[in-house]
């Protein structure tokens, strides 16, 4: 019976079923904590919300850079609050002296490094904390007022986007690490205009269109930024010369460039809007050297993008190639990334964050395991706006890009 | 926090049971010599099985969905209902008897489903100024269940064959489904306002993942007209998560829900009919 053909085919079968379940048990579980984490941190307090800005990596976690409320001042306080690896919250601080805080946040030798404003002066002041949160560089900016955007330099200074109420005067500077001033330009917004209570309002986040402010490096010597110039919302080119280089220009504050990333030779990838539409362009020429309109560049209406939404463009490499990576919110409110191949300019694939409950959208950057960090908020409840910091690992943008 | 290789040595112990039982059970050496004698003591047999189950969902590690800045983690946690909500099986039966003792391979689909609550609750300075959540959860899990079990008679004479039953087995997810119900009270109006703000249910095989543990129970065997009706109760106690820790599913983030790490605990009711397989065998053609 032992030797029977039934006998032989179960005990058979019965070993390919511990196969199979060996094989099955030996799946992988998926990213680390580590590598791919979502973090909402809450606040037991009804009355608090949070405004964060940016976020960067630090040698143990993440330093988030945040606006609260304060009791004492319509101006946004900045807060700060540490993250372990795993983004599990650690700390906060609060830096009580200062406003408006202004990202991006970057990080040079453990120190991250950012921009806010003293609220009695207007002074734009240099800010740097260590990894414990400890201010280590703390200088005021003399004769830079409302400080509304930065970026890194190729030398390690700071590029400093600002706005000069009594000279009427959009302003780039480079800062020093130690908040001396290198150089830079002021132009004018216009003879006889006055943007201060728009700028004040882009401060309070009175409205729901924010102004894109940016700034960042061409190549040494040759910046850009979006702002105030000559009567309208613009993209400048500048050498720090007495008059900008180049101009896109947009339609006052109506119509423009939300977010922009130069790609190679004079092509960019343009986040751009008009009026309460919204487009995107994984690359586009743009002379630094000449004066265009956005208007020529927009294609079309994306709908599914919020009218007015934050946006920002940045660059991401994988094995699989290398691609442009626009981040804006949803009419839905969900944060919404596109990955565009760069070479081919289409559409490599699409992610989206959020669900049941609204999401607003902040900021996204590269860490160093290749992986993407957003930063943004969500409603808890509906109704508590909380920092939301989803970190996206490489293998998980891999399955986005296939 | 720690993630576990599957290979742990209580994983590989398992798999080494599996394996050694079946050996233990299928590879016989000597044939009897008396067909009769060993169509009593030896024999297949093949059935249906059915019952109901119910499951302990009991949290290993604990997970908050959100990462509190001015509370603890404590006040996240869930409360679990044990035993709670009943579940159903089904499947095969398939018993190799000698002597005494069988070997039972039991394949089945199973639903399990257990509850949990949660709540949480934000404060301000005024003292109308307070919003509590509350959140009801049943969590369903389909499974495909492969138990591997030792039965030994206690009474190995009679149409009356009580039992004892030992083993281990290995579930594989098919689905599972999260249906939560959420409401909540908003002081804001000086009075307590409840509402509710429906019921969500969604898919979330993705933090699951398949699980394997020990077994154990009794039962007994009524052997009447020609088939056996086997009615036993099991214990099932999972020795790996059933839950990938901590993942923070992009749907359910924003109501702080998440799963924690949890060993499953099972206790099921089940009612088998089964046939003596080896009629059909072609040595005993002619009984």
């Amino acid at each position: 019976m032992y030797h029977s053909p039934l006998f032989k085919k179960m005990k058979t079968r019965l070993y390919q079923v511990f196969a199979i379940l060996i094989l099955l048990g030996c799946s992988d579980d998926g990213p680390s904590l580590s590598e791919s984490f979502l973090k909402i941190y809450d606040n037991s307090n009804f009355d608090l919300s949070y405004h964060p800005i940016d976020v960067v990596e630090t040698i143990d976690g993440f330093i988030i850079l945040s606006g609260t409320e304060l009791t004492n001042t319509d101006f946004q306080g900045v807060q700060l609050i540490k993250t372990d690896e795993e983004g599990n919250f650690l700390s906060q601080t609060s830096l009580d002296n200062y406003v408006a805080p202004v990202g991006e946040v970057y990080m040079l030798d453990s120190i991250s490094y950012f921009f806010a404003m003293n609220p009695t002066t207007l002074q734009a002041v240099l800010i740097g904390v260590n990894p414990q949160l400890e201010v280590t560089v703390e200088s005021g900016i003399g004769g830079i007022d409302y400080p509304l955007a930065s970026a890194l330099t190729s030398s390690n200074e700071l590029l400093l986007l600002s706005y000069d109420p009594l000279n009427l005067t959009s302003e780039i500077s480079l800062i020093g690490l130690d908040g001396s001033f290198v150089g830079g330009a002021s132009y004018t917004i216009g003879a006889g205009s006055d943007v201060e209570a728009q700028i004040i309002d882009h401060y309070l986040q009175r409205n729901e269109q924010p102004l894109p402010f940016f700034c960042g490096e061409l190549s040494a010597g040759n910046y850009y930024f979006n702002g105030f110039y000559n009567f309208s919302f613009s993209m400048v080119f500048t050498d720090f010369s007495a008059s900008p280089s180049g101009v896109l220009q947009g339609q006052s504050t109506d119509a423009g460039v939300r977010a922009a990333l130069p790609l190679s030779g004079n092509n960019f990838a343009i986040a751009g809007y008009q009026f309460d539409e919204n487009f995107q362009l994984s690359s586009t020429g743009l002379d630094p050297a000449g004066i265009a309109s956005s208007v020529d560049l927009y294609p079309g209406d994306m709908a599914e993008l919020k009218p007015y939404t934050p946006s920002k463009v940045i660059s991401y490499s994988s094995g699989s190639g290398n691609y442009t990576v626009f981040a804006a919110e949803t009419k839905g409110r969900q944060i919404i990334l596109y990955f565009y191949d760069t070479s081919s300019g289409e559409v490599a694939g699409v992610r989206q964050i959020g669900f049941l409950n609204p999401y607003t959208f902040a900021s996204i950057k590269t860490s160093s395991d290749n992986s993407l960090t957003v930063l943004g908020t969500t409603f808890v409840a509906d109704r508590f706006e909380r920092i939301v910091l989803n970190k996206l690992s490489a293998s998980e943008i891999d399955d986005i890009l296939k | 926090m720690i993630r576990k290789d599957f290979l742990s040595g209580n994983k590989a112990l398992i798999v080494a049971f599996f394996c050694l039982s079946s050996l233990a059970a299928l590879g016989q050496k000597k044939p009897p010599k008396n067909p009769l004698e060993s169509f009593l003591d030896t024999q297949f047999w093949l059935g249906i099985k059915m019952g109901i189950n119910y499951t302990q969902a009991f949290p290993e590690t604990k997970f908050a969905g959100f990462s509190p800045i001015n509370y603890v983690d404590e006040n996240l946690e869930k409360s679990y209902d044990d035993f709670s909500l009943s579940g159903a099986h089904m499947g095969l039966e398939m018993n190799f008897y000698h002597k005494g003792f069988s070997a039972s391979f039991q394949p089945a689909f199973k639903r399990s489903r257990y509850s949990y609550a949660s709540g949480f609750t934000w404060e301000g300075a005024q003292i109308n100024s307070r919003f509590e959540t509350d959140y009801q959860v049943e969590q369903r899990l389909d499974l495909i269940e492969l138990p591997l079990m030792i039965k030994g008679d206690i009474i190995r004479n009679g149409k009356i064959r009580p039992f004892l039953m030992v083993g281990g087995f290995y579930s594989l997810i098919t689905s599972a489904q999260k249906e939560i119900e959420i409401s909540q009270t908003d002081f804001s109006s000086g009075t307590a306002l409840q509402s509710s703000s429906g019921t969500v249910t969604i898919g979330v095989k993705d933090a699951f993942k398949n699980f394997y543990g020990i077994a154990g129970g009794a039962g007994v065997n009524l052997d009447y007209w020609n088939i056996r009706t086997v009615f036993e109760v099991a214990y099932k106690r999972s020795l790996s998560s059933a839950t990938k820790a901590g993942v923070l599913q992009n749907e359910l983030a924003s109501l702080g829900e998440v799963n924690d790490e949890l060993r499953l605990r099972d206790i099921s009711v089940s009612l088998s009919f089964v046939f003596p397989f080896r009629f059909i065998d072609q040595q005993f053609k002619a009984l």
